[in-house]
């Protein structure tokens, strides 16, 4: 917990930093995006949200049961 | 019939994407088929049209489950197998405003047993630069749980559930991002399956099948059990706690390493651990390949027990579950994705393999499923 916490005290600190628009080239890759296709998510991560016992994080779940 | 109604609205989107700039149409189908003789179908398809070039959109999105279970869970109640089909959709709105991207969706899914209506509010900010984004959002979801050929009337049970996000994109350096979100998750109400009941045992049984050599499995408990066989019963609130990091390293001309790590803890005990390393290649300026695994490990709830043991002047446990996702388990996934754009139109075709053992649960030790899933998007 400690190491996570740390690593995102260092993140919100780099935020003084800024990305001059000439560094920006591999950012605007399309590999770099943070967020995957959200249709294409929305589909895996109800499937996940079913076969996995822990709650909310990254994805999420849809809605109904999913029993099985 | 869904089937045609859902090829239907796909023509009818793509007509009409045809003759109007900013929009999109996709279709996706999932497929799930594990060895605990469980398939899932779900056909997707959605629309989007672009607001504004900041993010702004408003889009539509249909699913439909259908889902075939003869698994453990299912015949363990002396059930051979079931059928259900649920379907689910999606409206959402997002709109720029300067340095601002509030959003608001809709969701609503229904099952022959269950109902579900929820709402998002999500707000995303650029923190003085692009380098900088902070998004927050709240969720409220209302279920309605009844039983299969019940009317809802005749027997319903409610759960409300709120989600709270907080996250931070960063901009680290020219080829590494990184990406914090904490999310709060309270349930509160009915959290049982209603047909779900907990096989009780009494000490002699356990002695009997251990003297017999039997162990206490999918086939046998059923000739050690007591016969009283009472529902299943969990705390009617649960809160949970998820923290997720994501750091993206650009390989340059080669692509990107992506690293998800999340750790999550509940009021439950459960306490959960993922981590999910991806490798993001471009083969061409219009293909890429993902290469992906995912680990899975959690403990079990505090009041999780493989067999649940009574004397006969016990009562019978207050909290008592056979929900193998409240149980200790591991899981491990491991998956290829190929990404291809060309033009208006995109497309992906992926497939994964996931196995799962449970060390403390009395019907299953391991399953193995394969999941497929593919999609194609246009946008004209």
């Amino acid at each position: 917990m400690r190491a996570l916490l740390f690593v995102f005290s260092v993140t919100v600190a780099a935020g003084c930093a800024t990305t001059r628009p000439w560094e920006r080239e591999d950012l605007a890759q399309p590999e770099m995006a943070p967020d995957g296709d959200p249709d294409r998510e929305a589909l895996r991560d109800h499937l996940r949200s079913t076969r996995e016992g822990a709650l909310g994080g990254f994805g999420g779940g849809g809605g109904g049961c999913g029993c099985n | 019939m869904r089937l045609q109604l859902t090829a239907a609205l796909l023509a009818l989107a793509a007509s009409t994407a045809a003759a109007q700039d900013g929009l999109s149409v996709a279709a996706d189908t999932l497929v799930y088929d594990d060895t605990d003789n469980v398939t899932v179908v779900s056909p997707q398809v959605s629309v989007h049209q672009e607001l504004d070039e900041d993010g702004g959109e408003v889009s539509a999105r249909a699913v439909v489950d259908v889902i075939s279970a003869a698994s453990v869970d299912v015949v363990s109640h002396a059930t051979s197998s079931f059928e259900e089909v649920r379907t689910e959709a999606v409206l959402s709105i997002a709109k720029a405003w300067d340095d601002h991207l509030p959003s608001f969706s809709y969701r609503f899914s229904i099952e022959p047993d269950w109902e579900s209506h929820g709402v998002t509010a999500g707000w995303q900010s650029r923190l003085g630069t692009p380098d900088s984004v902070l998004t927050a959002s709240y969720s409220v979801t209302s279920d309605t749980i009844g039983r299969s050929e019940t009317p809802f009337e005749s027997w319903s049970r409610s759960l409300v559930t709120h989600g709270g996000s907080v996250g931070l994109t960063q901009v680290i350096s020219p080829r590494l991002l990184v990406r914090g979100v904490y999310t709060l998750t309270v349930q509160d109400g009915y959290l049982e399956k209603p047909y779900r009941y907990v096989p009780l045992f009494d000490a002699d049984a356990v002695e009997r099948a251990r003297a017999s050599g039997d162990a206490l499995d999918l086939h046998t408990f059923g000739a050690y059990r007591l016969s009283a066989r009472p529902p299943e019963e969990v705390p009617d609130q649960r809160v949970g706690h998820a923290l997720g990091v994501r750091g993206l390293w650009s390989l340059g001309s080669a692509g990107a390493l992506k690293l998800d790590y999340q750790i999550y803890a509940d009021s439950w005990d459960l306490l959960a651990h993922a981590l999910e390393p991806e490798l993001r290649l471009r083969l061409t300026d219009d293909l890429q390949l993902h290469v992906y695994a995912r680990g899975y490990l959690q403990s079990a709830a505090f009041f999780w027990q493989r067999v649940y043991v009574v004397s006969q002047s016990d009562r019978i446990p207050r909290f008592r579950t056979l929900d193998r996702e409240l149980s200790s388990y591991v899981s491990l996934t491991g998956g290829a994705r190929v990404e291809w754009r060309h033009g208006p139109v995109a497309a992906y075709a992926e497939g994964s393999v996931m196995a799962t053992w449970w060390d403390d649960f009395l019907l299953l030790d391991d399953r193995l499923a394969l999941v497929g899933q593919a999609g194609v998007r246009w946008t004209p």
